[in-house]
């Protein structure tokens, strides 16, 4: 069992591969506001993500992320609160 | 018909009567020029008159974004700005970031922008909505400012480009930064803009991109998926490039090849007394780094600071961290917290340091050996040093007596103190050289003679940071590329490599990477080859495209954007080194050294370097004696429809 998606937004670069590659897959289109994955990234640090209650933690953006701000979480780790755009 | 990558329009504005004009993108230009750079070098030949004043409104800005930016092909981020320069030539300026990402999202491949605006105005594309709206309130801000007020003001979904008061004030060494981060203008693009009273360009996107229906999609993930996105992760400088950016490898290279050039390109300094100061530890001593990606980027090398003390406690945030090295080693700053000040400084106002440190350093060389004195210089006393080069910044800013010379640019420099000194400057096509080739000849240098892309330089040049690989490092290059071996016996003579002739293909890898809006650093373009790109460009936009096509398109595509230089008038007599690296030496720790060939034996002086150029142009299938694409080159092209 993989476990349930969990964000480290301290490691996100402001990328947009999680978004791209998400719309991609389930919508057919590069756009990442079709996304399931909502991000703000200030170039002064820490970026916000929230995830949508409509992922269904197929873990394609955990796959993508170049830089492990996105996992699954194991036992102890805290779990994001889903219910973004 | 191609029905995904790209947008499909092109958006005509005219800042003098504000009108805004739609056109598609006509498939037979995408076939013949393939994208991005192509199809913009297609419109400067188009639009731009011969001759015609950089600073004058007819002078256009075409922007452009090759098929492959707003996906999520590695390192696909890459936007060009492409005008007539203060410098003279017509070059691409290439920035990353979200902004091309953005324009594709928002519905187009291209913008191209003429006339000037009653008063100063940034242009706002938000999808089909493309308007002027008023920036008086914006003009006189600087780079950070002006962005930051513009993302208040329109959402932080947006991606700026802007320009400081370095622009407005048509200063020819001056930058523009496309989301606060990502630098491109080298050149003037600024001033150019400047001259329109643009102040910024802001885009919002929300249609996405497509892929193309007549292939399976899964046929494009599939040669993503497989194996590509590891490999761009596996670098291994990845991570020292993570934490410190080009600082956190470059410096190593350097040291290894026998220092850094100081006192304007006289003598090198060993790489045991500069990188105490300014290598990549000093850099992670200073501040906090925070790794900044553009859009599909997997191994950033931009970043950010907040600096842990001193007066300046957070710098604004620019790509160029390799620039506090060069800055701190050419004008011995006793630390890097005067390099953060001093580039906090330039990056604020908008002005490039690389062109503006060789015209200081050339300024100070000249004072200091007596051939011009205070009076020449408004009565400033100069020295390598951190007040020196403050002094000179705000006087350039303000274009105030000598600062006005050196905001004019090279010509202005020379004309003032004398022809003569041209042989104490570093500089070709009025543009500063920024890699010392005494230290090892690559194709970085040769592309200084003979392009014109300044990018050129830092980009896909495989002997950037290791002068002196072995020929088979080379070779092992080549095959990456996948381009055809025919040329090997010329390239590659017994153990040695024939720099010149390299130095072709080279150019036409940065070219093809331009032309599809990929990323020219070495990191990142080392997972390609004209095999794969082919696949990914016919899965994404749907026009089957060879790799033997791919490679034709991007020599076209780099002989078309030499035929419009050589309308501007640049022939032979305008490929030179400069007068130093040809004629004198650069003292070393224990031996001078001389401009070498790549055996390390022959010495490149004006007669070898003048062979070397015949040898560059017989490659290229060009006039030798003008150093200009023959008739038969054009035509074997399909350019014989823009013969001059």
């Amino acid at each position: 069992m993989q476990g349930k998606m969990v964000t480290h937004p301290e490691k996100c670069t402001g990328c947009m591969l999680c978004q791209i590659w998400c719309s991609v897959i389930f919508k057919g289109i590069f756009n990442p506001l079709k996304s399931k994955i909502w991000i703000r990234r200030p170039e002064t640090g820490k970026a916000e993500i929230k995830i949508s209650k409509e992922c269904n933690d197929c873990g394609l953006c955990v796959r993508y992320c170049p830089y492990g701000a996105l996992g699954f979480s194991i036992y102890g780790e805290e779990q994001p609160q889903k219910g973004g755009e | 018909m191609y029905d995904g990558g790209f947008a499909g329009r092109i958006a005509f504005v005219n800042l003098s009567t504000g009108d805004v004009r739609k056109e598609p993108l006509d498939e037979s230009a995408i076939r013949k020029f393939l994208g991005g750079e192509g199809i913009n070098t297609k419109l400067a030949y188009e639009l731009i008159k011969p001759g015609i004043d950089p600073l004058s409104p007819d002078n256009p800005i075409i922007i452009g974004a090759g098929p492959f930016v707003g996906t999520s092909v590695p390192s696909s981020s890459k936007v060009l700005f492409t005008t007539k320069l203060l410098t003279g030539v017509i070059d691409h300026c290439v920035a990353g970031m979200h902004f091309g990402s953005m324009l594709k999202w928002a519905g187009y491949d291209h913008i191209v922008i003429t006339g000037k605006a009653n008063s100063p105005v940034y242009l706002r594309v938000f999808d089909d909505d493309v308007e002027m709206c008023d920036a008086k309130d914006l003009w006189g801000k600087d780079v950070f400012e002006t962005t930051d007020g513009l993302w208040e003001k329109e959402g932080y979904e947006c991606s700026i480009y802007a320009i400081g008061p370095a622009g407005e004030r048509l200063i020819m060494s001056s930058l523009g930064f496309a989301d606060r981060t990502a630098h491109a203008g080298k050149g003037g693009l600024p001033a150019v803009m400047g001259s329109k009273n643009l102040k910024a360009i802001v885009v919002r996107g929300t249609k996405g991109v497509n892929v193309s229906k007549q292939h399976d999609k899964k046929a494009f993930i599939n040669v993503i998926a497989d194996g590509l996105y590891d490999e761009a992760k596996t670098h291994r400088n990845r991570d020292s490039m993570l934490e410190a950016g080009l600082l956190g490898f470059t410096p190593f290279m350097m040291l290894n090849y026998g220092g850094y050039p100081r006192h304007n390109w006289t003598e090198l300094v060993p790489g045991d007394e500069f990188m105490p100061k300014f290598g990549p530890d000093a850099l992670k001593k200073a501040a906090e780094v925070i790794p900044i990606a553009s859009s599909s980027c997997a191994s950033c090398c931009n970043h950010g600071f907040k600096l842990r003390e001193g007066k300046l406690k957070d710098m604004a945030h620019s790509s160029i961290v390799f620039d506090l090295l060069d800055l701190g080693v050419r004008f011995e700053f006793k630390s890097i917290e005067e390099s953060f000040e001093c580039l906090d400084k330039l990056n604020r106002y908008g002005l490039e340091e690389q062109n503006l440190s060789t015209m200081f350093d050339y300024l100070i060389a000249l004072y200091k050996q007596g051939i011009i004195a205070s009076k020449d210089i408004d009565g400033l006393e100069l020295d390598w040093n951190f007040a020196t080069v403050m002094k000179l910044i705000e006087k350039v800013i303000n274009r105030e007596g000598v600062g006005d010379v050196i905001a004019r640019g090279w010509p202005s420099l020379f004309e003032r103190f004398g022809k003569d000194t041209e042989k104490y400057a570093i500089v070709m096509k009025n543009t500063s050289g920024i890699l010392e080739p005494r230290l090892g000849i690559g194709t970085e240098s040769w592309v200084y003679a003979t392009g014109f892309r300044v990018q050129d330089i830092w980009g896909a040049s495989p002997s950037l940071f290791s002068p002196g690989m072995p020929q088979v490092s080379f070779k092992r290059y080549w095959e990456r590329t996948g381009f055809s071996k025919e040329p090997w016996e010329r390239v590659f003579p017994e153990k040695t490599v024939n720099i010149s002739r390299l130095t072709t293909t080279t150019q036409d890898w940065t070219t093809l990477l331009n032309c599809l809006g990929l990323c020219a650093r070495g990191w990142q373009y080392r997972i390609y080859n004209i095999h794969n790109l082919s696949q990914l460009y016919t899965a994404l936009t749907g026009i089957e495209v060879t790799s033997e096509q791919l490679a034709m398109a991007a020599e076209r595509v780099f002989n078309f954007n030499k035929l419009l230089n050589v309308r501007e008038g640049f022939t032979r007599k305008d490929d030179t080194f400069p007068y130093k690296w040809l004629n004198e030496p650069i003292k070393g720790k224990d031996k001078e050294l001389w401009l070498r060939d790549y055996d390390e034996k022959t010495r490149i002086d004006p007669s070898k370097f003048e062979e070397m150029l015949d040898e560059y142009y017989d490659e290229r299938g060009w006039d030798i004696k003008q150093g200009v694409p023959t008739k038969e080159t054009l035509q074997r092209l399909g350019l014989e429809e823009y013969q001059m």
